[in-house]
């Protein structure tokens, strides 16, 4: 049997320094925090920062000295939905990364997101496989 | 209530349910109107829409059925309605509005939702706004039987 290529495995390859990719997850439901930090370790992810809703996200985005890699944004949460947290946080670093993940799919959203930074937009119900192959390519540049 | 702002609850909630419970076995009963007020008698999550139709839905089910699909989607058993177990349900109910609103948006019903909400009771009488009634989808599904009851009217 031949060897699973890293697309197979469903592993994040190192960065240039060895080190590996870092994640901020920002979603009000502890649930699916915890079930994206699942599948981002499996997929051989750091998660450093989780927030539940806009205005936290941003406050501790701003706050941390070295910024993630990616950031997950769902939109609606209580407190600043996602939306404008990916504004405030593309116009404080315009190089960030971020991926929409929410349940709300129709094409005024993914617009709205994708306008103000956004490189992807991943909708709920995900399959692990989907979000590995959107991860893999915002975070090698290829998105 | 029309046809046309219940049925995106019933596709969203067959599409979410199979997907999350990986069940094909996903049925639907005959629709129900249930006057006001809503009773619930366990675990009702509740998701505000807002803009061109304006109400709420309502995702009831017993406490049992709200442990074991929590149990189902976090891959481990729990004993109570603890804050995961709230967690999972509100995000369940998240998701299948979430995919409801997209369809109503892309059927030209602009509307948002609200972040769930979570009640317990048993009873819990639950009045929708100018007291419009709740249409009732029943769904059987492995882990117990779960009622999407849908109360939207247009906002004029």
């Amino acid at each position: 049997m031949s060897e699973l290529t890293e697309e197979q495995r469903h592993q994040l390859p190192e960065k240039e320094d060895k080190s590996k990719y870092t994640f901020m997850i920002v979603d009000d439901s502890e649930f699916m925090v915890n079930n994206l930090k699942r599948i981002i370790t499996s997929f051989g992810g750091e998660v450093v920062m989780t927030a539940t809703n806009g205005a936290a996200a941003v406050l501790k985005y701003q706050a941390l000295p070295v910024k993630p890699d990616l950031i997950t944004m769902d939109l609606t949460m209580p407190n600043m939905g996602g939306s404008s947290a990916i504004a405030m946080i593309m116009k404080d670093n315009p190089h960030q990364r971020i991926v929409v993940v929410s349940a709300l799919g129709h094409k005024e959203a993914i617009q709205d997101a994708i306008m103000k930074g956004a490189k992807h937009f991943i909708v709920k119900p995900f399959q692990r496989d989907n979000v590995y192959k959107i991860f893999r390519a915002v975070l090698t540049g290829k998105a | 209530m029309k046809a046309d702002y219940i049925n995106p609850f019933i596709e969203a909630a067959f599409y979410v349910l199979k997907e999350i419970l990986a069940d094909e076995g996903i049925k639907r009963g005959a629709l129900e109107l249930r006057t006001n007020p809503y009773v619930s008698r366990g675990v009702a999550t509740l998701v505000g829409l807002n803009g061109q139709l304006r109400g709420h839905v309502i995702y009831d089910m017993s406490k049992k059925t709200a442990i074991r699909i929590a149990g189902v989607m976090n891959g481990e058993e729990f004993a109570g309605l603890d804050n995961i177990v709230r967690s999972t349900i509100s995000e369940l109910a998240n998701m299948i509005t979430g995919n409801a609103a997209t369809k109503l948006v892309d059927a030209g019903y602009v509307c948002n939702i609200t972040p769930p909400t979570f009640l317990v009771g048993d009873p819990a009488e639950i009045y929708a706004y100018k007291e419009i009634n709740h249409l009732l989808v029943p769904f059987t599904t492995s882990c117990g039987m779960l009622n999407v009851s849908v109360a939207l009217a247009p906002n004029v």
